[in-house]
Formats: C-alpha cells, sequence, structure tokens
C-alpha cells in the first residue's frame, strides 16, 4: 500500500487526497522527520503526482474534506470482502468469553439491570386472594419473579416448543393431560414420557418427586423426555 | 447588510431563531453578526463537556439563562467508561455562579454532580427554575435538601435515571411552605420512601403541577390522595402497583384517575398486580404515552391495556408483550410512534417470552407513524429487515438489540447486511442506527454509501476488517457520534480518515484493534481532537507500540487537552507522540510488506 501523504487517490468517493500541512495546520519544523517518514516511497509509486500547496489549498477552501488521511486507503484490495466464514472463525473464540457473560452486553443501563435481578418483589403472594376482575391469563396464581403463570415446555423430538399455563391446573394429572393433547400425543402414548421441570436454581428435577404446591411455586420450565430412549 | 439594521433590531431577527445550528450559521456571516449573535444567545447547548471549556464559553456568551451539558460517552450507559473516568460538573457550575446569576435551566446528562456543586447552584442562581439530572451520579438526597431549601423559583426537578446516594427520603419537606410554582417533579429514581405528608403538602399547594413520577416506595393505597389533589396532572408516574386486594382501595384508585380528564402520560408501575390495572382503563383512551418497561404485566394483560389506548404515540413495554400483543398493538393504536421492548431476562438464552422478529413487522406494518423503534429480541431474519425497511421508510431511529452477539439470520444462517442495508436503503431519514447481529464488512458499505443522514451510529460485534470501519468513516456524511466496540477494526481505517474525526463530536472504541501508535500519531498530528487512552491494565508504554489499547475515546475540542485525567487515562501530547515515530515508521513498513505480499 502506498503511505505518502498528500497523493490524490485514483476515484474519491470517500477521501480526496490532501496534504495534511497545507490545511489549517501549522508546519511544525519538530515534525519535519514525520513528513518525510509518511512520504518515504514517494518515488516508488509515481503514477500520480503531489499536488502543490494551492491546488490542494484552493479545493479544499470551498469543501471541508471529508476524510484526512494519515495512511493513504488503497482502493485495489477494497472489494476484496472476506467469505462468510471468516466471521464464524472468530466467533468461536468469543464463545469462551461469553460463558463468563460480556460487560455492557446486551446494552442495557444498570438501573434496568436491577429490576431483572434480585429486585425486591414485595410479597410476592399478596395478590394471590380474589381476583375482582378476572379473565386472562396474568392474574391469579404465583410468582415466578416475574408474576408470570406461563412457563415454556419441551417434548423430547418435537423441535417447537410450547408454553402452558399453570394457572390453570391443579395437580399434576391435570397438567399432564394438557401437555400431552398440546403435543398431539394419545393418553397412552404418555406412559413412555416423563415430566421434568427446572426449578429456580436451574436444576433439573423429575416432576411428581414433590408435592403439587411446591412445584408450582419453584418450576421455571418443563420438559418432557421420552423414557424409552431414541 | 448588516450595516443597515441598527444592532437592536437585528438581536430582535435572531431572537427568533432558537435551533443551535441556525444560531452557529449566523454567528458565522460576519464579524459584527458573530458579536451581535454572542450577547444574545440565551441557551447552550454543550454536547461533550470536554470539548469547550468553561471560561471559553462564559466569556463567549454572557447573557446565557439556559445551559444544557453532556459528560461520559454514551456506552457508560453500560458500564463501558471506569468508575471515575471524569465528566464532573463542579467546574462547569463554579464559572457560571459567577458569570451567569440570572441562570434559569440547568439541564445535565451523565455527569457526575456532587452534593458541593448542588448547594452551589442553590446558592447561586436566584432566579433558578429547571434543574434536569439525567442519568447523573455522585450526589445525595443531602444535596437536594439544600435544592429544595433555597431554589424558591423552582419549576421543574427531574432526577431521571440518575444514581443518588440516598440517605433520607426527608430532603422533600425542604420545599418551604410557601413555595408553590412546582410543574414537574420526578423523583422515580430514588429507593427510600420520602415523607409522604411532605409529598401530599407539596402537590396540594402546586396548582400549576403537571408531571409527578413518583419512587417504587410510594404504596398504591397513597396514590389516590396525590391524584385527587392535582386533577391537572398530565403525566403520572406511580410507585409499587401492588397491594393486597380490595375493593375499597380499588374504587379510591380508579376514582383518583378518572378525576384526572388531562392525563396524557403514564409510567412507574412497579411490582404490578394486574387485577389493579382497570383501575386506568377510563383514562387510557386519552393516554400518548405509556411506559411499562418496569411492569411485569403479561401479554393477555397487555393485550386488554394497550388495545383501549388508541391515540399512544409512545410505548416502552417489556418482552411479556409478546408477538401476540404487538399484533394487538398493531390493530389498535394507529398513532404510535415510538416502540421499546425491552427484555425482562436479558441473561437468560431461551426465557419463557414469545417475542421474535414477527412482533415487531406486525407493528411496521399497522402502525404507519412509526419513526422510533428499540428492540431487544432473540432471533432476526433478513426477510423482516426488509420487511420493515418497506413499511416503515419514515424511521429516524432503529436499534435492534439482537441479544446473542453475531446471531445469523435464524432462517437461512447468512449474516444480517442485507436487512440492515434495506433500513439503511429506505429509511432516507435515519437519524441512529444500532446494528446487532452477525454483520460482514459489507453491511458497512450499505451503511456508508446509503446513511446520508446518520448522525449516530452503534456497532458491536460486528465485520470482519479494517474496510468496515473506512466505510462508515469515508460515507456517512453527516455522521456525528460513532460507538464501537468487540469489531476487528483497526489502525489503518482510523488513519486512513483521520479528518473525518475532526468533523464528528465523538468516536467511543473499545475492544477493537487499534494500536497505542496509532493513537499516538492521531492525537500529535490532529491537536484539535483529543485522544484519551482509557487502560485500566496501566499504563499502555509499557506494552509495546503496536499492542491495541483498551478503549479509546476520541473527540474533538477547543479546550485543549483536559487536566482531570484519573489515572488509567491517557491523553496523546505531542512529545510522546513524537517518541512514537521511530516505531511506526516500522508499523508502517510491516503494512507496506503486508499488503504487498
Amino acid at each position: 500500500m502506498e503511505l505518502q501523504l498528500g497523493l490524490a487517490l485514483p476515484s474519491v468517493p470517500f477521501s480526496k487526497g490532501f496534504d495534511l500541512n497545507s490545511f489549517g495546520y501549522e508546519a511544525k519544523e519538530v515534525l519535519g522527520g514525520f513528513d518525510s517518514i509518511l512520504d518515504y516511497d514517494v518515488e516508488k509509486s509515481n503514477e500520480e503526482k503531489k499536488r502543490s500547496f494551492d491546488e490542494a489549498f484552493d479545493e479544499q477552501s470551498v469543501q471541508v474534506p471529508e476524510t484526512l488521511p494519515l495512511l493513504v486507503w488503497n482502493q485495489q484490495t477494497e472489494h476484496n470482502y472476506p467469505e462468510n466464514s471468516s466471521s464464524s472463525i472468530t466467533r468461536s473464540e468469543e464463545e469462551e468469553e461469553e460463558e463468563d457473560g460480556i460487560i455492557g452486553w446486551p446494552p442495557i443501563k444498570y438501573r434496568r439491570k436491577k429490576l431483572c435481578h434480585g429486585s425486591p418483589i414485595s410479597d410476592a403472594n399478596c395478590w394471590t386472594v380474589g381476583n375482582r376482575e378476572s379473565g386472562g391469563g396474568g392474574d391469579g396464581g404465583h410468582s415466578r419473579g416475574s408474576n408470570s403463570t406461563y412457563v415454556k415446555v419441551k417434548m423430547e423430538g418435537v423441535t417447537i416448543a410450547r408454553k402452558v399455563d399453570l394457572s390453570l391446573h391443579h395437580s399434576y394429572q391435570t397438567l399432564t393431560h394438557t401437555l400431552v393433547g398440546m403435543f398431539g400425543r394419545c393418553q397412552e402414548d404418555m406412559k413412555a414420557y416423563k415430566l421434568t421441570y427446572q426449578d429456580k436454581d436451574g436444576d433439573w428435577l423429575l416432576a411428581g418427586d414433590v408435592p403439587w404446591g411446591t412445584f408450582i411455586r419453584s418450576v421455571q420450565r418443563l420438559n418432557v423426555l421420552n423414557i424409552n430412549g431414541s | 447588510m448588516s450595516k443597515s439594521f441598527p444592532e437592536e433590531v437585528l438581536e430582535h431577527v435572531f431572537s427568533f431563531i432558537t435551533s443551535d445550528s441556525d444560531r452557529n450559521a449566523v454567528s458565522l456571516v460576519c464579524k459584527s453578526w458573530y458579536e451581535i449573535e454572542r450577547w444574545c444567545r440565551k441557551r447552550v447547548f454543550v454536547g461533550n463537556c470536554y470539548a469547550v471549556s468553561p471560561r471559553i464559553l462564559t466569556r463567549r456568551f454572557p447573557e446565557v439563562r439556559s445551559v444544557e451539558i453532556k459528560g461520559k460517552p454514551h456506552f457508560a450507559d453500560f458500564n463501558l467508561v471506569p468508575e471515575g473516568w471524569g465528566g464532573c460538573v463542579y467546574p462547569w457550575i463554579s464559572a457560571m455562579a459567577g458569570a451567569y446569576p440570572w441562570l434559569e435551566e440547568i439541564r445535565l446528562k451523565r455527569m457526575v454532580v456532587s452534593d458541593e456543586a448542588l448547594e452551589l447552584i442553590s446558592t447561586s442562581f436566584c432566579n433558578f427554575k429547571v434543574f434536569v439530572l439525567s442519568s447523573c451520579e455522585g450526589f445525595s438526597t443531602d444535596g437536594l435538601a439544600s435544592i429544595a431549601a433555597n431554589c424558591r423559583k423552582l419549576r421543574e426537578l427531574d432526577l431521571r435515571e440518575s444514581e443518588v446516594d440516598d440517605l433520607s427520603g426527608h430532603w422533600l419537606s425542604h420545599f418551604p411552605d410557601t413555595w408553590t410554582s412546582l410543574v414537574s417533579l420526578n423523583i422515580a429514581c430514588l429507593g427510600s420512601e420520602v415523607s409522604f405528608s411532605a409529598l401530599e403538602r407539596l402537590v396540594a399547594r402546586s396548582p400549576n403541577l403537571r408531571t409527578l413520577r413518583l419512587n417504587r416506595a410510594v404504596s398504591l393505597e397513597k396514590l389516590h390522595n396525590l391524584l385527587c389533589r392535582a386533577p391537572q396532572l398530565v403525566e403520572f408516574g406511580t410507585g409499587a402497583y401492588s397491594s393486597e386486594l380490595r375493593p375499597d382501595v380499588f374504587s379510591n384508585l380508579a376514582g383518583g384517575f378518572s378525576g384526572c380528564k388531562q392525563l396524557k402520560g403514564l409510567s412507574g408501575f412497579w411490582d404490578v398486580v394486574p387485577a389493579y390495572l382497570p383501575a386506568i382503563y377510563l383514562t387510557c383512551s386519552g393516554l400518548t404515552s405509556l411506559n411499562l418497561s418496569y411492569a411485569t404485566i403479561q401479554s393477555p394483560d397487555l393485550v386488554k391495556l394497550v388495545s383501549q389506548c388508541r391515540n399512544l404515540q409512545r410505548l416502552w413495554v417489556l418482552d411479556y408483550i409478546e408477538d401476540f400483543g404487538l399484533d394487538a398493538l398493531a390493530a389498535s393504536c394507529k398513532d404510535l410512534q415510538e416502540l421499546r421492548v425491552f427484555p425482562s431476562d436479558p441473561y437468560v438464552v431461551d426465557p419463557n417470552v414469545s417475542l421474535t422478529e414477527r412482533g415487531l413487522v406486525a407493528v411496521s406494518e399497522g402502525c404507519p407513524k412509526l419513526q422510533s423503534v428499540l428492540y431487544f429480541c432473540r432471533q432476526m431474519s433478513n426477510a423482516a429487515l426488509v420487511a420493515i425497511a418497506r413499511n416503515r421508510p419514515n424511521l429516524v431511529c432503529f436499534r435492534l438489540c439482537i441479544i446473542e452477539p453475531r446471531a445469523p439470520d435464524y432462517l437461512t444462517l447468512e449474516p444480517l447486511d442485507a436487512g440492515f442495508g434495506a433500513i439503511v436503503e429506505h429509511c432516507k431519514e435515519l437519524r441512529r442506527l444500532s446494528l446487532s447481529g452477525l454483520l460482514t464488512d459489507r453491511v458497512f458499505e450499505y451503511i456508508g454509501t446509503r446513511g446520508r443522514k446518520l448522525e449516530m451510529l452503534s456497532i458491536a460485534f460486528a465485520g470482519d476488517s479494517d474496510l468496515g470501519l473506512h466505510h462508515v468513516l469515508s460515507g456517512c456524511e453527516s455522521l456525528r457520534k460513532l460507538e464501537i466496540r468487540d469489531c476487528p477494526f483497526g489502525d489503518k481505517a482510523l488513519l486512513a480518515n483521520a479528518a473525518k474525526l475532526e468533523t464528528m463530536r465523538s468516536l467511543w472504541m473499545s475492544s477493537c484493534s487499534v494500536s497505542f501508535g496509532a493513537c499516538k500519531l492521531l492525537g500529535q498530528k490532529l491537536p484539535r481532537l483529543n485522544v484519551e487512552v482509557i487502560d485500566e491494565r496501566g499504563s499502555p508504554d509499557s506494552r509495546p507500540e503496536s499492542c491495541p489499547v483498551e478503549k479509546l475515546y476520541i473527540y474533538r475540542t477547543v479546550a485543549g487537552p483536559r487536566v482531570d485525567m484519573p489515572p488509567f487515562v491517557w491523553t496523546i501530547d505531542e512529545d510522546a507522540a513524537l517518541r512514537t515515530l521511530l516505531s511506526l515508521r516500522k508499523i508502517e513498513v510491516s503494512l507496506d510488506i503486508h499488503e504487498r505480499m
């Protein structure tokens, strides 16, 4: 690439060749060495002539320069787009970093983060008593940190996950019944499946091992496993 | 031409010119216009507190009544600027205390405001009326108490999203009983309970109160006491919107809300109990602004609420609204101009909400006036972005955050270049753009050539090489602010476009590939730029010059280098730059060799 400062570029969609020291800057004695560095291979590529002070200044005094190159961008390399694969290479490097979390990503303000994590949901059970304006899925039930009564359900072998409103259920039996219907399985088939759930600590447990009340207070999501294996 | 008018006439003419850029243009016409304009400039906006010094400001504009100053770079919102970086307002206040005794308004954003500064404000400006502290920090409720006690003409006190050291809620009682001029009070960011009786009395004696935003500590049961004392309210922010369900509480609340006939904006709703939401149903048809971004309301309840707000222009909401709720929004709210959807649980890969690109496409189809979008989601496709761009060429602000970095089009697994390319192609008025997802250098070519009016661009985890940054800096002719993190952009693109930086307010680059050597070269060759290297690992001099710097903040300034740097910030002075010349020669030679290979 050419490094000389002040050479006009072959085509000028972005940057006009322009002498740094001729545009409102006082040429500083101390920088003499600097200029010669940037001009050091001026003889090597002499297809284009360095413009005179007047040319450069006149042109630029009409229009503020879009860019002022300290290094001249080499146009020839411009349209060498790397293949998509190159981004996937960098990607694998970053994945380790992501496990620890990336500072400042996703871009959410501090105040909002506090809401998401450890917000003092004051006395989450205070609103379980009778709903005067009932109807809709959001009322009644218990708190999941976000007042949600919906949890996501996955079934092994089914790609699309579903959601189920737990407030509509009062026992494992009705819940299982709903799930079977939801995934289009018949009741007999259900024996081949096991219902597991993720609790608040993120651990996966077998549903049915704890009382319904305990389950409903801690379940975060559901997974229906095929016990016959696949 | 100016000779034909007396100065007073020109001054009067200028007084009708309110926009900052027009005033700036006026002052460039000739020396006499410059003189006349500077003596009658009443409002000043300083976009970067280090771009000009307080002394230059007060010397040039002696008659200022209203000042707005911004401090830290935008990425400070996301913890990318280390604590203690700077942006203190005190030097400004102390200069203005001497120069502007008639100052009426101060608006600060992302600045460090000490209690001492608040005290000085409270005693220096006898006509002080408006005080807005947006995302500021460094002060406590003691400082607020001195504002309350001394600013007798205060109309507006807005602490929006500031980080206040909350010592006690007693500060509110310092407003004197004779003070009745309050128009706007926003204390939503405070943690501790304010004295409710003081609040109640304050509201009762403020006939002009239009905006009241409470904090989470104010309980639902008490809201109606405030509402019935201020039926003239236009904007209201609730506290915690939860309580044990009692018919009397509900009917009082509903009565309070329906008494406020002019309500146009609602916010707050922390810890919301959905059963209390119907209390606001009667006011819904008048609402133009609804901030539910702290309200954990599920989709069915949101749908019921939103579909009654037929005149809504601005909605902020959590992703609990889901695609289903956005469909309802698109069907009901034909005046919607601004939509922000925040993630309820940003750190979970697979949350219990189904919010996808479909919801946004639906809103872009259904809401013809939509012009501003902030949308957090977990999947996106080029097809969806193209549809949004075609549906809404009137977009001015488009900020999309796909939460997983470098996520491709989930349907085709392609980069999202074409989608964002369509956004900049169709939305000719686009001023602000935030990118996310898998992006190659190609998207930056689209942005550089098509984003003619783009003023602010945020880039994260994108691009493949210097070419990306080069496209942006050599195109984007209106660009003022550029912020970049975790992109493989380095010296070559930055140095090739150095002069562009003097046309911009600022450039932020963190975790990129800019070397300390290049920073030195920039700082030394462009004396009107401050080039700040922020590195918490210690002095960059202790590493090779070619080593990339951790964080780089470059901004133009007429004030010269700043003097209040903490130990982890280095600015490039000319001496340091000279020392680097030799090593730069090596970089350039190696670049040259690299290119020729």
